[in-house]
């Protein structure tokens, strides 16, 4: 058969499924890397099968069989006594498995199939499952050849062994569901772990977490963004028995995340960081526990989304988000936790500002005026100087830490003062092993100083309480006017929801036709920039005479769906 | 009911520019969902034909209104505010018109009335088109060629424009201009509020 024979045949073919072992792998990768310049190879111990509904063929890698042999930088013979050798250990140590394929590494080369390659596919009429890897480039190629010269292509499964100890004590179900939200896609994972000890493991473990679990089962966390401070603030939420998490990050889990993801694994790559951190979180929780992971801009998901939840801890790098953030929790009256870090004067900072539910400053009052001005920043990790690169992961652990001491305390209800925002600033430690008087310094604001101006308490002053609306968005725009006027009793041709004061920043600022007012006058017919709103949110409402703060819930027709 | 100014200011603004450019029949609606200005000024030369036709100028309807009794003025970016030539979605013939802190935007924002408008004549009659916007601003929107060719085919027109419209002259003078905006829709609103 030819090059392009083979080729054509493969993709007439079934896929196979191949399921290979962790400890064959292993045996590959160890003796692949030994001398990346040059040839190596073995051969796959396991068994072959057939599906009988589909036909597909099932491969089953079960064991490795390797020796220390190399060939050249673009050549390796499997002699005649190394195949005798590999017959002889699978009698000795494999009985009920055959040898079925080998593979070969292609030292400095990408894997590909050469023409040497296909010559020796062709020797054997047998079943054979083949691979080429390549340890300079990290990639496969992976084919399988059946009795009949017929070529399959691969899809390859690692059969883990890793929680076989703990099988019939753990479960981890899974449901995903995928929507839309301001005009957005949205992923939704929601894990639900289910631990089970026996009595006496059941004992102890009452014995030392009984009083923190049964005050935290109830309690509902929501964490925002699943970076570095993200990832360890969940570990250590799970692991002080938090009942139920939620996870929301836009981005996905790449290599460079790799250094500053404590939870997330190789397995992750590529994958949304929310729910995959949710996954891990929910596999390695000691209890049982329900992790919510969204794959989604936390802008688009509306302030009605934070209203759940019993506490909101963010970490994320926009100065823009938190502030979004805040804003929500103020006016659902939720204790929020904001932590980051940072340098200054070539050495780590980091804060913790935690705003209780009735606290009497917003982010805005702490930042200081002037703080639109700073909605672009960004402060993630990742931008840090690289010389301070090492510290990052131990230093954005003192703050998670802390943000997480403060969130249980929270959360137990341990403090009293619910009116008093605080900040606590940490420096690292200097040259000297100890910390100095100015390590750590907190700071309380337990009032608005007179004289002060906040867009939010402002309007939460002269406004009456929130009114809810809920409103159809295939219906013309001109009935939610119709709604407005006789919720405010003023007659006006059109009121304006002002977007940028809600902060809705997708909606105002990240598209081209950018929009700060959304109109709605009298009259007017259904309007697609709906669509882009957040199913749930609170708006500052412009009327003739004063303002409203409307919270507005939008509903559609059934494509419209709500992930959550 | 209380009476809807944002379509008498923009209509204002409309004739404003309208007369700057010689008089050129105008007229100012909402558009479908209600949340844009739909300025349209007929009888515009259109380029590379003898044929003339609509130019559209689409902004925020927020752009102008009266609350409490007060004329208010939004400042808004250059994305906010579209060119259009005879149908929405058709961009206006023009080396510029979509390229976000373009000079001839001067600064990236419009802070007054008569900056909006004279920015509206002036990219109406290609004015803001120079040397330095094509060449050192490095923005084309393709519709009249790229480099020094957009720049060829902007000055044609730009003459084509000032002898077919009889546009004011004082329009290539961009502080005269905005001085001559300003008074204009200074009187006229107040015209507007006293009526009402």
């Amino acid at each position: 058969m030819t090059r392009d024979e083979i080729l054509q045949s493969m993709k007439d073919s079934l896929q196979t499924e191949v399921y290979l072992e962790e400890k064959a792998v292993r045996k590959i990768n160890r003796q692949i890397y030994r001398d990346i310049s040059r040839e190596c190879g073995g051969f796959f111990i396991g068994s072959v099968a057939q599906d009988a509904v589909s036909g597909r063929p099932l491969v089953s890698v079960t064991d490795c069989y390797v020796e220390n042999r190399f060939g050249t930088a673009g050549n390796f013979e499997f002699t005649t006594d190394y195949i005798m050798n590999a017959v002889k250990y699978i009698r000795r140590n494999c009985p009920g498995s055959h040898l079925i394929g080998n593979w070969h590494s292609h030292g400095i080369f990408p894997a590909f199939w050469s023409d040497t390659d296909y010559m020796m596919m062709q020797q054997a009429r047998e079943n054979c499952f083949y691979m080429v890897v390549s340890p300079s480039h990290g990639t496969w190629e992976a084919v399988y050849k059946d009795m009949d010269f017929h070529f399959h292509t691969c899809s390859l499964r690692m059969a883990s062994t890793e929680e076989c100890g703990q099988m019939f004590t753990k479960s981890v179900a899974c449901r995903t569901i995928n929507g839309q939200a301001g005009g957005e896609s949205v992923q939704r994972s929601d894990f639900r772990t289910f631990r089970r000890y026996s009595h006496v493991q059941k004992h102890e473990l009452d014995r030392r977490f009984l009083h923190s679990r049964k005050d935290l089962e109830g309690k509902k966390v929501l964490i925002v963004g699943a970076g570095n401070i993200g990832n360890l603030v969940v570990q250590y939420a799970v692991c002080s028995g938090v009942g139920e998490l939620a996870v929301v990050d836009m981005d996905s889990y790449e290599y460079w995340n790799a250094p500053r993801s404590a939870m997330l694994r190789d397995r992750d790559l590529g994958r949304p960081k929310a729910p995959a951190l949710a996954e891990e979180a929910a596999r390695m929780s000691p209890f049982s526990v329900r992790i919510t992971g969204i794959n989604a801009d936390i802008c688009c998901l509306g302030w009605g989304f934070l209203e759940q939840f019993d506490l909101v801890i963010s970490a994320v790098d926009s100065a823009a988000v938190r502030q979004y953030i805040d804003r929500g929790c103020r006016l659902f009256h939720l204790p929020h936790i904001t932590c980051g870090t940072s340098t200054l004067d070539g050495d780590f900072t980091g804060n913790v500002l935690y705003f209780p539910k009735d606290s009497v400053v917003d982010l805005e009052y702490v930042w200081g005026r002037g703080y639109r001005a700073r909605l672009q920043e960004r402060r993630s990790c990742s931008d840090l100087p690289d010389e301070t690169q090492a510290q990052v992961m131990g230093f954005s652990a003192q703050i998670a830490g802390m943000a997480m001491d403060v969130a249980l305390k929270c959360l137990l209800g341990r403090i009293e003062d619910e009116r008093t925002a605080r900040k606590w600033v940490l420096n690292s430690v200097g040259c000297g092993i100890e910390r100095d008087r100015r390590a750590l310094r907190a700071y309380k604001y337990g009032r608005l100083p007179e004289g002060t101006s906040s867009e939010l308490y402002d309007a939460l002053r002269d406004c009456d309480p929130v009114r809810t609306l809920t409103f159809d968005i295939s219906r013309p725009k001109g009935e939610l006017w119709e709604m407005l006027r006789s919720f405010t009793g003023e007659e006006i041709p059109s009121f304006r929801l002002d977007l940028e004061w809600s902060m809705n920043f997708p909606v105002a600022y990240r598209s081209s036709g950018a929009v700060a007012m959304l109109e709605v006058p009298k009259g007017c017919g259904p309007d697609p920039l709906l669509e882009r709103l957040p199913f749930d949110h609170i708006y500052l409402v412009q009327g003739e005479e004063r303002d409203y703060l409307v919270r507005l819930i939008l509903e559609g027709p059934q494509e419209y769906k709500k992930p959550a | 009911m209380t009476r809807d100014y944002s379509l008498d200011l923009a209509r204002i603004a409309a004739g404003i520019a309208a007369q700057c450019l010689g008089g050129l029949p105008f007229q100012a609606a909402y558009s479908p969902d209600g949340n844009q200005v739909i300025m349209t000024f007929h009888n515009y030369p259109l380029y590379g034909s003898d044929k003339k036709g609509d130019a559209c100028v689409v902004f925020p309807r927020s752009t102008f209104y009266v609350r409490r009794g007060n004329v208010k003025f939004t400042p808004l970016q250059q994305a906010q505010c579209r060119f259009y030539q005879q149908s929405t979605g058709q961009a206006l013939a023009h080396p510029h018109i979509f390229s976000d802190g373009h000079p001839c935007w001067h600064g990236g924002s419009r802070e007054r009335v008569a900056d909006f408008i004279a920015n509206i004549v002036e990219t109406l009659s290609l004015q803001n088109v120079t040397e330095d916007s094509v060449l050192v601003g490095l923005c084309a929107s393709g519709v009249m060629g790229v480099g020094m060719r957009a720049l060829e085919n902007a000055r044609a027109q730009q003459k084509k424009l000032m002898e077919e419209l009889g546009c004011l002259p004082l329009i290539t003078d961009h502080r005269k201009l905005e001085r001559y905006i300003d008074k204009r829709w200074c009187s006229k609103i107040t015209i507007l509020m006293k009526a009402a």
